[in-house]
């Protein structure tokens, strides 16, 4: 028997008769069966097990005194990881109005018709929001402007990017300005701005025009139109301005190569394969319900064939997978708001209405709107940064934002590249601290997470070209 | 092989003298050596010469250079400390070291000569040019000269602001954030701590140092000197002892250690320790190649720096050639016979001179695209 | 006794869980995960054994089945996870604290 002391960690099985263990601050190995319980029991020794004594002893799961000499570097570590927190609000979406000409099955938010000016955001609330945001203490921000459709406005996001411009000479901070439009009424005059301002676009894109269509309904071919204003736009500013994200519904399973290629088609390098929120508008047509276990499924076979286009030399990238593996396979934190622990509400994001109310998260938004202000912080108009970002709302919130305290994830081996979303927690179950054993968020991140691990683990070359994708 | 220390024949030199070398346009047999103390210049020559009132006859004064720095001896001993036609130049702090590594190529003693070296360097640095663009400073183990070390660099940098200055040490004193008192006059941008670090454990680590505690120690060093601002770059020495864990090293390094500007992994000197012990620590270039690849592979997917010093590019694998740098420092470097074919040599850092019967065995060269 | 025990009769499963091999928080850990499907019960049924309740009401004969077969595994995983747990707390709670004390720790 050996005299070591253990460090912090957890483990899980992988299906291949493997066990992973993954460490308090994201260090991982992947270890025959077994062998948990003979690190346990003091059963690996480093005459007989040298190498897997090492690997132990390197990786940050053994010590062999009580406090690990290196505990300094450790703590590091853990802060780099939580790195994000400690800048705090970094991205602010403006919902700049909430007119929309499309009328999108999942759409998130209580879109009018393009018509009724009184669901723009006036210039009060655009004034007294962007101050808000220039408050952050965070140097990098990002001001990413929603809707509705944004361009339906674009004069106003011309007078908010120009105003904070003004106010940011004082504050002094690096800012990034996106768009979130459906490249309907995109045009040379909006592009020359974007170009001159280097802001950067995101649009939607379902995948090929049947699908596209079916979900995201328009009076014209929304299709047509959003694949005609990208290549504008990838023709003004450059591919690497402009991204697309998808939407996935029940349609949408079938259909996971064809979505794919449909990218590739349209010169984009990645993709985000988003599952739909399961609560809110969404739920308003069966059209958009479906399980986790369906999700996660269409999320295997549209991976593998990704990862079979990068073997055959094409670099491809699905984010939520990079998101993931950059938690995985490098020290470093993402300011990626829903996994993150502390939660990213908040601390990550905050949601300007156009109404001058401010919510905790893009969700939180929709539930506002439904009626339901659980996570409503407060106002523009009438309430200052300290009673929004650190009032009792805030604190209130504040206690369902860590998954290191919440059961089910307290003895998770995922804990520290997962995260805390008690938004999620609240629409799907009622509560903000939720029911891991039934909630669609720990499924399909759990589920994500070993199918990752397992890919890793059977085959190098796939592991080669994950590194490609987040190792610098 | 540049020879840099010599012996000849003493006359009336009482004290260590450090001075600078000039020539004289008509006697091209002399050469002398002014150091500011006295208005007397002592004289060097390969012959025995009349008027020599202070001097060292028995001396090859072929090998050396106006310009150069010396220390002249009152045993007759003459030793080069400055080559004014190098960009290898270091300076020597004490021949103490606090670790006792296997493959040591400047093998420690204990000897009271901390002094000894302080004074002599503190006089060398008034007579390098204003020019000197890097100095290297090295032991033994630099750190062990305390409050020396600080009095010295802030000579150096009071008279040339511009220099820049490398300092080969274990850090294992700087594991102590109060030895950082010594360190205040160093400008951080200006100097790089250039630390051995051989294994991802302290097993394999400390087996090589031969000193319990090192890695911890060494870490620790790392660490405080990233948290203070300082730069840092590390050198790997594959050996025997640690080849099947260098991947594994990369790894700690890119995960623990991520902010490191460089990582040097370097070939062995067949040198002092090293050459005694040369049976537990040599593997050929064929296994060595291996593991190189994949632990240089994994730092440059990293983004983190890597080179190889030290290594003959025909024994290198043709994809790591490009990371090879020309180290190995002229006095101590050579070609074989063979090596005049070969269509790299002017960019191949040769062969260090006391590995040369080591290495031949291997040494092709390369004639074309082909080759490995 | 000294292992896991399983009854039955027509209304429960039920589970007896030597305390002495098996803590509390082993137990229910490894019961919360299963709440998703099945009505469980959890008690103490004397000074040396737990007892788990399982309600067969809508429980097929696989489900019935495959409980049997993982169970033990599965509390046995929990009980190691326990004790990696009670004897890294310490040490975890120091490398946070240190990790967010901005350099007032640093002579632990």
């Amino acid at each position: 028997m050996s005299k070591y002391y253990l460090m912090p960690f957890n483990f899980c099985r992988l299906s291949n008769s493997n066990e992973l263990i993954i460490n308090t601050i994201g260090d991982y190995l992947i270890l025959p069966n077994g062998t948990v319980k003979d690190i346990i029991k003091r059963n690996i020794q480093k005459k007989k097990d040298s190498e897997l004594y090492l690997d132990l002893l390197s990786n940050f799961f053994i010590s062999e005194t009580p406090i690990n000499p290196l505990i300094d570097a450790m703590a590091i570590r853990y802060r780099t990881k939580k790195e994000s927190i400690s800048n705090f609000t970094g991205l602010h979406i403006f919902a700049i109005t909430l007119r929309c000409d499309h009328k999108c099955d999942y759409c998130q938010v209580s879109r009018q018709s393009q018509d009724f000016k009184e669901f723009d955001m006036s210039l009060e609330v655009i004034e007294k929001s962007i101050d808000l945001m220039l408050k952050s203490p965070n140097d990098c921000l990002t001001m990413e402007f929603q809707g509705g459709e944004p361009l339906l406005v674009f004069d106003k996001i011309k007078q908010s990017i120009e105003m904070t411009k003004l106010k940011n000479s004082v504050t002094n901070k690096k800012i990034t300005y996106v768009i979130c439009t459906n490249l309907t009424h995109i045009n040379n005059e909006i592009l020359r701005y974007c170009k001159d301002n280097s802001i950067l676009i995101s649009c939607s894109l379902d995948g090929p025009e049947f699908l596209h269509n079916y979900n995201r309904i328009y009076s014209n071919n929304s299709y047509k139109s959003t694949i005609a204003g990208l290549r504008l736009a990838q023709q003004f500013l450059g591919e690497d301005r402009i991204s697309a994200l998808m939407t996935t519904t029940t349609k949408s399973l079938t259909f996971p190569l064809e979505i794919i290629d449909e990218y590739r088609k349209n010169g984009l390098k990645n993709i985000f394969l988003r599952s739909i929120n399961p609560y809110g508008y969404a739920l308003r047509t069966q059209k958009n319900r479906y399980t986790t276990k369906q999700f996660v499924d269409f999320y295997k076979k549209a991976l593998n064939y990704i990862i079979s286009i990068n073997l055959r030399g094409e670099f491809f990238v699905e984010d939520y997978a990079k998101i993931i593996l950059t938690k995985i396979l490098t020290p470093f934190s993402l300011n990626y708001v829903d996994l993150q622990s502390p939660s990213g509400i908040i601390t990550g994001v905050v949601v300007y209405n156009r109404d001058g109310n401010v919510y905790a998260s893009d969700e939180s938004r929709m539930l506002g709107e439904m009626g339901d202000g659980k996570f409503l912080l407060g106002n523009v108009i009438t309430d200052n940064y300290e009673s929004i970002f650190y009032g009792s709302k805030s604190s209130m919130l504040s206690k369902y934002m860590c998954n290191e305290a919440l059961a089910g994830c307290n003895r998770c081996p995922f804990q520290i590249y997962c995260g805390a979303d008690p938004v999620h927690n609240y629409a799907t179950q009622g509560d903000l601290y939720g029911r891991r054993y039934s909630n669609a968020f720990c499924e399909r991140n759990k589920a994500i997470l070993t199918f990752l691990f397992e890919l890793m683990n059977q085959d190098n070359d796939v592991f080669e070209i994950f590194k490609s994708w987040v190792l610098n | 092989m540049i020879p840099l220390q010599f012996k000849g024949t003493p006359i009336n030199i009482s004290n260590p003298v450090v001075g600078i070398i000039s020539n004289d346009i008509l006697k091209k047999e002399i050469l002398y050596v002014s150091s500011f103390r006295n208005d007397e210049k002592i004289i060097l020559s390969a012959k025995a010469v009349s008027n020599m009132n202070m001097g060292v006859f028995g001396i090859p004064i072929d090998n050396l250079s106006p310009g150069d720095v010396v220390v002249t001896y009152p045993d007759g001993v003459v030793e080069t400390l400055f080559r004014i036609n190098s960009e290898d130049n270091t300076i020597f702090m004490t021949n103490n070291c606090n670790q006792n590594c296997i493959m040591c190529c400047q093998p420690p003693q204990r000897v009271n000569d901390i002094k000894h070296f302080f004074d002599i360097n503190y006089t060398l640095i008034d007579l390098i040019p204003l020019s000197t663009k890097q100095l290297g400073i090295s032991g033994g183990e630099p750190t062990l000269c305390g409050k020396y070390l600080s009095l010295l660099f802030e000579k150096l940098f009071n008279r040339i602001q511009d220099i820049n200055v490398f300092i080969l040490t274990n850090a294992v004193l700087l594991s102590d954030i109060k030895y950082f008192k010594h360190l205040k006059s160093f400008p951080k941008d200006k100097v790089l701590f250039s630390i051995p670090l051989y294994g991802d454990n302290s097993y394999t680590h400390d087996s090589i140092v031969r000193t319990k505690g090192s890695f911890y120690k060494t870490i620790k060093g790392i660490y405080n000197l990233f948290k203070e601002g300082y730069r840092v770059e590390l050198r790997v020495i594959p050996q025997k002892l640690n080849l099947i864990r260098l991947e594994k090293l990369s790894q700690f390094i890119y995960k623990n250690l991520t902010f490191v500007e460089n990582v040097a992994f370097m070939g062995l000197e067949n040198i002092g320790k090293a050459q005694t012990n040369i049976e537990e620590i040599w593997i050929s270039p064929q296994i060595l190649s291996t593991h190189l690849i994949k632990a240089t592979d994994f730092l440059r997917m990293s983004g983190i720096n890597c080179s190889l010093y030290n290594y003959q590019n025909c024994i290198l694998p043709k994809r790591l050639r490009h990371l090879s740098l020309q180290t190995i420092s002229d006095w101590k470097m050579e070609y074989l016979p063979e090596c005049s074919t070969c269509i790299e040599k002017n960019i191949c850092g040769g062969i260090f001179n006391s590995s040369l019967n080591l290495i031949k065995q291997y040494i092709e060269p390369i004639k074309d695209e082909n080759h490995s | 006794m000294e292992q896991i025990v399983f009854k039955e009769d027509d209304k429960f499963i039920y589970i007896f869980i030597p305390q002495r091999l098996y803590s509390k928080e082993a137990v229910l850990n490894c019961l919360y995960w299963k709440l998703n499907e099945l009505k469980i019960r959890f008690s103490f049924y004397s000074e040396k054994e737990f007892q788990v309740s399982i309600d067969l009401k809508n429980l097929s004969l696989h489900q019935k089945e495959n409980l049997k077969d993982t169970f033990s595994n599965d509390l046995l995983d929990y009980e190691l996870r326990e004790i990696v747990h009670r004897e890294t707390k310490n040490i975890r709670e120091l490398i946070i604290a240190k990790a967010f004390a901005n350099g007032a720790l640093d002579d632990l």
